[in-house]
């Protein structure tokens, strides 16, 4: 209870630390077992893809001399910057759109609250995909010419702003009472509250959900050759017409992406590390 | 403690009248009737769940009440809006859990309400902050955050962050219960120095020591009712209720 033993608490201590409790020797003993196994099982099933690919002649040389291309590594770093692009751009406006629906819907102003909500849910329950649809065909329908880049940005944004408003309640919801007591008591208005003492306290809570949104958000952004914007994805599609070579293609496109949110998730830890003052509680 | 100057109108800082308060089909305020002079030091003691807690939240809204009335300084405290924030504002709160604003330094929690509210300068609000710091023993961690200090020091700390409104009344809804017993004295110590300096004060407590030394008049709650009240020393040696004997009885020989 007293925040000095709290705050005494050693460093490093984690979820994990708080859930299993030490290991004795006979489970020591049965790790190192389940580790060496694990390792074994792991390494004969990449040997057992290696060989298949050797066997279905994945390894034959045509299908990865292009590589060594400077032109295919451009055309790939010309998507790759697409999809940067359009990725920051619908991760900026879900960030912005899903904070204002969040403090619409906690506002408290009855006709307000219920119109964010319904929004909320309707961006959250839909299929980026979807929406995806209805920007490439209903702007064109009405003779409205929409880039692109905005047919994929915009609904991409949308279906994430509905989660983001979801997890920044989730955070604000998670401000201990008295935080909002005493801010109360020292006649702090609504607004100063929610600014200054709720919203700070709450975003940090949640910056490991919206790591998550934002990789979803590059995930999604996968999609854009139903606009055909030229994205990695989409680019790698055209590099994989050309030179008719799927699966090392998509081999490599798959790294790139999982290096992308690997990037993501550092940055963000770096960034949250660096946030000043770390709550403990 | 209750001093007032001949001729000054006598209107009390606080007063209660009749109040009641259901939490569902509990009835927590059973028609409280009270009345806080300026200056005066008011303790309010009873078993856990007598409501006293409740009823010294009441006095700045935290808890609405169901019916009767709440005057600050003879004005019927607002419902809402601006005026109620205003209201608030001149009242000083200090909780069981401190409360100190996690993300902000102490310094930070002191002259936010001075900065925010008062519309203080940067540089007033914070030389006052560390002159309020420094009377309750904590200028040193005035850099810290809440989880670098001891309960103690982040408790006196709330206290200076109240102080820091310069308010007309100060609450103090069990500002030791969540305390290590060493760190208790430190934060009533604070308290009676307060309360020296003419602090018109509501303390919710189970520090007899301290109601029988610093209070005027003493409030003994259960089930929701004042049951009795009187000066310190009237009350702790010859309680009127059976009621009262039996709590000072539970508690004593700790």
């Amino acid at each position: 209870m007293s925040a000095l033993r709290r705050a005494a608490r050693p460093r490093g201590t984690s979820m994990r630390d708080a859930l299993y409790e030490e290991p004795g020797p006979r489970t020591r003993r049965k790790i190192v077992i389940g580790t060496v196994l694990s390792a074994l099982l792991v390494a004969a099933g990449i040997a057992a893809v290696v060989r298949q690919f050797y066997v279905t002649g994945q390894l034959a040389p045509r299908y990865w001399s292009f590589f060594l291309e400077w032109t295919t590594w451009r055309f790939l770093l010309q998507g790759l910057l697409g999809t940067v692009e359009v990725a920051i751009t619908a991760g900026v406006i879900a960030l912005v759109l899903g904070l204002l629906l969040m403090l619409g819907r906690t506002s408290g102003v009855a006709p307000l609250s219920v119109v964010c909500r319904v929004v909320t849910d309707f961006f959250r329950g839909v299929p980026s995909l979807l929406l995806i649809y209805f920007f490439f065909f209903v702007p064109a329908q009405l003779g409205l010419k929409m880039p692109s880049f905005w047919m994929l940005a915009l609904p991409v944004a949308l279906a994430a702003s509905g989660v983001l408003a979801e997890v920044f309640r989730a955070g604000v919801n998670a401000v201990p009472k008295g935080q909002v007591e005493a801010a109360v008591s020292i006649g702090l208005s609504p607004a100063k509250i929610m600014f200054k003492i709720v919203l700070p306290q709450a975003v940090r809570y949640v910056i490991p959900s919206l790591i998550a949104q934002l990789v979803v958000v590059v995930k999604d952004t996968t999609v854009a050759y139903v606009v055909s914007y030229p994205d990695l994805m989409q680019n790698a599609r055209v590099l994989i017409t050309s030179y008719d070579a799927l699966v090392s293609m998509y081999l490599v496109v798959a790294v790139i992406y999982i290096l992308i949110n690997f990037l993501i998730n550092k940055a963000s830890v770096y960034v949250a590390n660096r946030t000043g003052v770390k709550i403990i509680r | 403690m209750a001093q007032q100057a001949p001729g000054e109108k006598n209107v009390p800082i606080i007063e209660l009248r009749h109040v009641d308060k259901y939490f569902g089909d509990l009835h927590v305020l059973k028609d409280i009737n009270l009345k806080v002079e300026k200056g005066e030091v008011l303790v309010v003691i009873g078993p856990s769940g007598s409501g006293k807690s409740t009823m010294c939240r009441t006095i700045n809204r935290l808890e609405t009440i169901d019916s009767g009335e709440i005057l600050i300084e003879g004005e019927p405290l607002p419902q809402e809006g601006k005026d109620l924030t205003r209201m608030r504002a001149e009242l000083g709160m200090v909780f069981q859990q401190f409360n100190l604003f996690a993300h902000m330094t102490i310094l930070d929690n002191v002259t936010l309400g001075p900065r925010e509210v008062l519309g203080m300068g940067k540089q007033e609000a914070e030389s006052r902050a560390m002159e309020l710091l420094k009377r309750v023993g904590v200028a040193e961690q005035a850099h810290k955050v809440p989880a670098q200090l001891s309960g103690g020091q982040q408790q006196r700390a709330a206290i200076a962050r109240s102080l820091a409104m310069q308010p007309k009344a100060m609450m103090f809804d069990e500002p030791t219960s969540a305390l290590d017993p060493e760190m208790i004295n430190e934060v009533l110590d604070v308290m009676v120095e307060l309360a020296r300096g003419g602090m018109t004060m509501v303390v919710v407590t189970h520090e007899m020591n301290f109601a029988r030394r610093v209070a005027d008049r003493v409030v003994f709650m259960a089930d929701g009712q004042i049951v009795e009240e009187g000066a310190p020393d009237e009350f702790f040696d010859h309680p009127a209720t059976q009621r009262a004997r039996d709590f000072l009885d539970s508690i004593k020989g700790h």
